[in-house]
């Protein structure tokens, strides 16, 4: 149910334009969204990752939708074209618009690329033109509104029992009842792996964090948003704002990139405020636990013999980028008013990598499309649901430019991503061990 | 539009149904290519697109394009040109998977097919001790469309002035369906050397100064000429989108210099190109400095904001105060030793000094010329820009500026305010070429003030013998010789149905 007044007032002066699309406001976008659609010169650097850091043809490329399938239409350049050619009524939402549109994983490395030099907002334009397509009856996947079904039901993407979201807890760990700390669990480690969700509260356990839980934790509703989804994830977004709220708590951590970036740019989002206005403040478990580190409070004791290499999740990475709401006012010609630029140069690149660092015995070895440039792992954006052949062959990828370091393991931040990596691993007899970063860690304390 | 069913079916039997398609979108995303300025017609949307990945699979596509009169073109990683055509039921290729690279290191020669672009090559020329040029639009486009169309790089003025020169051998597929193999590649598998057997065909298959009327085939696969690189690593720095390649200090070092007036300039170019010094070399015209605040560290305006507050309140005022002060840029690079570069330095400030020019060593570290290249953000300070290009000599260069100067006053605005000052030389092949190239901005809206102001330098570069380059020849054809003529002779000899990239 669209509730078109209450965000009224912050939609018309807002460049969220996929927001302002599902609150019916589409007239108003228009202009924005032609703006941006315009700037693009179809000069195809978002199809390569930055291209002072390329160091191979084989590893050159950013987007996992135009490599596979190599149809300009499987690009952003040919998205937003589209776009336009939609936009005027000479295109309609056709099979293989929607195709595109829905194996694109929205991993954000084509705006993070086309903000080197031409600031268009490629990666709004591509979810807006989504967001048309939910509009007009096109999209999302059918696993997607199974996905929508679930979630409404139950909570959770997967349809498990609400009541059983904190079974995983282990019980030596007891959180607390009041805390200034509330760890968001997610779906991913609350059901399909709980041994992430274990590993991360018995780390904030041994490094002495007082935490609690949320007593009625939703979904986050990140794959809602990424499949157009907009109302129902608006509706988990209210739920968990006002769970975070009623807890007291001030500071919400999370170890699911997915969670990270839904509780830090897509809750704004979706309610047309700024991160800086939410009532609580976001941390990854590494931001945490690098920051313990730093201030001299906490070092990993054990020693584990091993050369990893690290793989950013996209929504830890360039997507998590605090978001701003912003009236789009322009002056003459395209000088854009008190606008702060998201560029995917300031995620969360460090503090995993620091803390890997600092485990003894641990080597670090970068593959060659590393920190904004990485390659997306194939999870995000909902399409390892509805196209699991094309998200595992885009994993695939990832594994092959892993074992290409010599490394024996490749840690991530993502339940989705390691769920994926190792899938990827197994389909390709690639004998490589996928870690998430809270079972590095607990294994170094 | 639509082409017949058996067309379709006999291109889906060549690349198999996964590589063709004729569904509207897919069509309607290559219907139009770089979004600079232009004053071309607009294209139609191709009748379906299909993606070979070898040079047999192209031959058999142009094949069923003849037996079912279907005019074709092809493209592979965009960039600026725009390929397509104006006819009904075009056959769009996509090249992008034809991905061949392969680097004979001993012999100093690559074999590129088009989906190779020039980041990749230069990625793994690196590590093999061996370089090749990136051109000026950037390194994301493709070593062999921009190689055989009008591609030249800032470091051609040591390397060779434009991209073809670099062409050995090549394969081609003419516009009647033969396969054309060219220079060493038609006697044996190598493409070591271009020249003969026979009469060199390589210019008929390359667009050197101005854009050919009509493409006659799609060449798919060519030798390009590689150079000897410094062993040490060139190490890139920073986080997208502000990144940079670190120079090994021993071996490159650049050099800012302001000289007087342009003429100085020129003349201390010339000095230089006698006495063989430096990598690549350039005016640094005002506008650059205003371009590189684009990407300043917040809380600095960034983006088009960055641009025109330093244009507006710092560098075109100054610029216009000024209009004979140019600053010259240059890499020195010591390309067998150390000595070589202390040597190149000792020369420079000889220069420098004999000409009155200030000389500063500026940061060891390079963002555009060896691997990436931005002029594409040229386009951020109104939407869309104009290059308006001449190619002769560096006193030529002198002239046109003048010109494009004067022509610039007729068209502003709506071309955004230029402070009377947006002209950049680019000197090649150690002072023996020399470019103008000036660059206009404007709204999107106002692009096709753009191609007037273009047209107009154009008719007047011709006066003092400066030619314009990557306009349509056909516009200026008496005075190239009749060339366009010839090229049309050429055309129906080898594609006598007149189907590659027809645009009337």
């Amino acid at each position: 149910m669209l509730k078109v007044e209450k965000y009224r007032h912050q939609a018309n002066s807002s460049y969220n334009l996929a927001l302002m699309l599902a609150l019916g406001l589409g007239a108003l976008i228009n202009e924005e969204y032609r703006r941006q659609a315009n700037m693009c010169v179809r000069c195809s650097f978002c199809k390569f990752i930055d291209l002072n850091w390329v160091t191979s043809l084989r590893f050159s490329r950013q987007c996992p939708i135009d490599t596979r399938y190599a149809f300009n239409l499987y690009s952003a350049h040919g998205l937003i074209h589209a776009a336009l050619a939609e936009l005027d009524g000479q295109l309609k939402f056709t099979p293989k618009l929607v195709d595109a549109l829905y194996k694109c994983t929205l991993c954000g490395g084509c705006d993070s690329r086309c903000k080197r030099n031409l600031d268009v907002e490629v990666l709004q334009v591509i979810e807006t033109l989504k967001a048309r397509g939910v509009k007009k009856g096109n999209g999302p996947m059918p696993e997607h509104k199974v996905m929508a079904d679930n979630i409404r039901k139950t909570r959770n993407e997967y349809g498990a029992p609400h009541e059983d979201r904190l079974k995983w807890m282990p019980k030596e760990v007891k959180p607390a009842q009041k805390a200034d700390i509330v760890y968001f669990v997610g779906c991913n480690s609350a059901y399909k792996q709980p041994k992430l969700a274990q590993a991360t509260v018995k780390l904030l356990n041994q490094v002495g964090a007082q935490f609690m839980l949320l007593a009625d934790e939703w979904c986050c509703g990140n794959y809602l948003v990424s499949t157009g989804q907009l109302d129902l994830a608006r509706e988990m977004a209210e739920h968990n704002i006002k769970a975070i709220q009623d807890s007291g708590a001030r500071t919400v951590i999370t170890s699911s990139g997915e969670c990270y970036k839904s509780l830090k740019v897509d809750f704004p989002k979706l309610l047309g405020k700024s991160t800086e206005d939410m009532p609580y403040t976001v941390l990854h478990i590494t931001e945490y636990i690098d920051q313990l580190m730093k201030d001299g409070k906490f070092e990993f004791k054990k020693s584990i013999q091993m050369k990893v290499t690290y793989h950013d999740p996209c929504n830890l990475g360039r997507l998590s980028e605090p978001w701003q709401e912003w009236e789009p006012k322009y002056e003459p010609p395209v000088i854009p008013i008190g606008k702060m630029w998201r560029r995917g140069d300031r995620g969360v690149y460090d503090p995993p990598r620091d803390i890997l660092k600092g485990i003894p015995g641990i080597e670090l070895v970068e593959m060659e499309r590393f920190r904004s440039n990485a390659w997306c792992a194939g999870s995000c954006g909902g399409v390892a649901l509805a196209f699991p052949d094309f998200a595992l062959w885009t994993a695939g990828e990832r594994i092959e430019e892993a074992r290409a370091t010599g490394a024996e393991a490749i840690v991530t931040c993502s339940p989705d991503a390691k769920e994926l990596l190792a899938k990827a691993t197994e389909a390709k007899k690639i004998k490589m061990a996928v870690y998430d970063i809270t079972e590095i860690m607990l294994q170094a304390m | 539009m639509s082409i017949p069913k058996e067309a379709y079916q006999a291109l889906q039997s060549i690349v198999g149904p996964e590589w063709v398609s004729d569904d509207p979108a897919v069509c309607e995303a290559d219907r139009k290519g770089g979004g600079f300025a232009t004053g071309g017609p607009p294209l139609a949307r191709p009748a379906c697109c299909i993606q070979p990945e070898t040079t047999e699979e192209v031959q058999a596509i142009v094949k069923v394009c003849n037996r079912y009169m279907l005019p074709f073109a092809a493209t592979s990683t965009y960039g600026l040109p725009q390929p397509g055509s104006n006819r009904e039921n075009v056959i769009f290729m996509d090249l992008k998977r034809m991905r061949k690279l392969e680097i004979d290191e001993e012999n100093m020669y690559a074999v590129v097919g088009p989906g190779v672009c020039f980041a990749a090559l230069q990625g793994e020329l690196f590590k093999r001790g061996l370089v090749t040029f990136v051109p000026l639009c950037g390194g994301n486009v493709s070593v062999l469309a921009n190689s055989i169309n009008a591609g030249e790089g800032a470091t051609g003025w040591r390397w060779g002035f434009k991209g073809y020169r670099r062409v050995l051998a090549a394969e081609w597929v003419t516009g009647d369906g033969e396969i054309l193999r060219l220079g060493s590649r038609s006697t044996s598998k190598d493409f070591f050397w271009g020249e003969g057997p026979g009469p060199d065909l390589r210019g008929l298959m390359v667009a050197p100064l101005m854009s050919s009327p009509a493409s006659k085939g799609v060449v798919t696969k060519i030798g390009v000429r590689l150079f000897p690189f410094i062993n040490e690593k060139l190490v890139p720095s920073g986080d997208a989108p502000i990144t940079t390649l670190l120079l090994p200090e021993n071996r490159f070092k650049w050099y800012i210099l302001n000289f007087p007036s342009r003429k100085a300039a020129i003349d201390a170019i010339y000095e230089m190109g006698k006495c063989e010094i430096g990598l690549l070399l350039m005016t640094v015209p005002p506008w650059f400095f205003s371009m590189a605040r684009v990407r300043a560290a917040p809380p600095a305006p960034t983006g088009a904001a960055g641009f025109w507050d330093n244009w507006n309140n710092k560098t075109g005022p100054a610029a216009a105060k000024n209009q004979e002060e140019t600053v010259l840029r240059i890499l020195l690079y010591g390309i067998g030793s150390d000595k070589r570069l202390d040597y190149e330095e000792k020369v420079l400030l000889d220069i420098a000094s004999e000409f009155g020019a200030p000389a500063r060593p500026t940061r060891p570290q390079d963002e555009t010329h060896f691997m990436s290249s931005d002029a594409i953000v040229s386009n951020i300070a109104g939407g869309r820009f104009i290059s308006v290009i001449i190619l002769e000599s560096l006193d030529h260069s002198l002239k046109a500026a003048d010109i494009v100067n004067v022509n610039a006053k007729k068209h502003i605005p709506p071309i955004l305010e230029d402070y009377g000052t947006t002209n950049w030389f680019v000197p090649y092949d150690l002072a023996h070429m020399g470019k103008l190239e000036s660059l206009r901005f404007s709204s999107i809206e106002n692009q096709a003030e753009l191609v007037a102001f273009n047209q107009d330098c154009h008719e007047d570069f011709l006066e003092v013998g400066a030619y314009p380059a990557m306009v349509d020849a056909n516009l200026y054809g008496r005075a190239w010789g009749n060339y366009p003529e010839k090229n049309k002779w050429f055309k129906q000899l080898l594609d006598p149905n007149d189907l590659a990239f027809p645009v009337e």
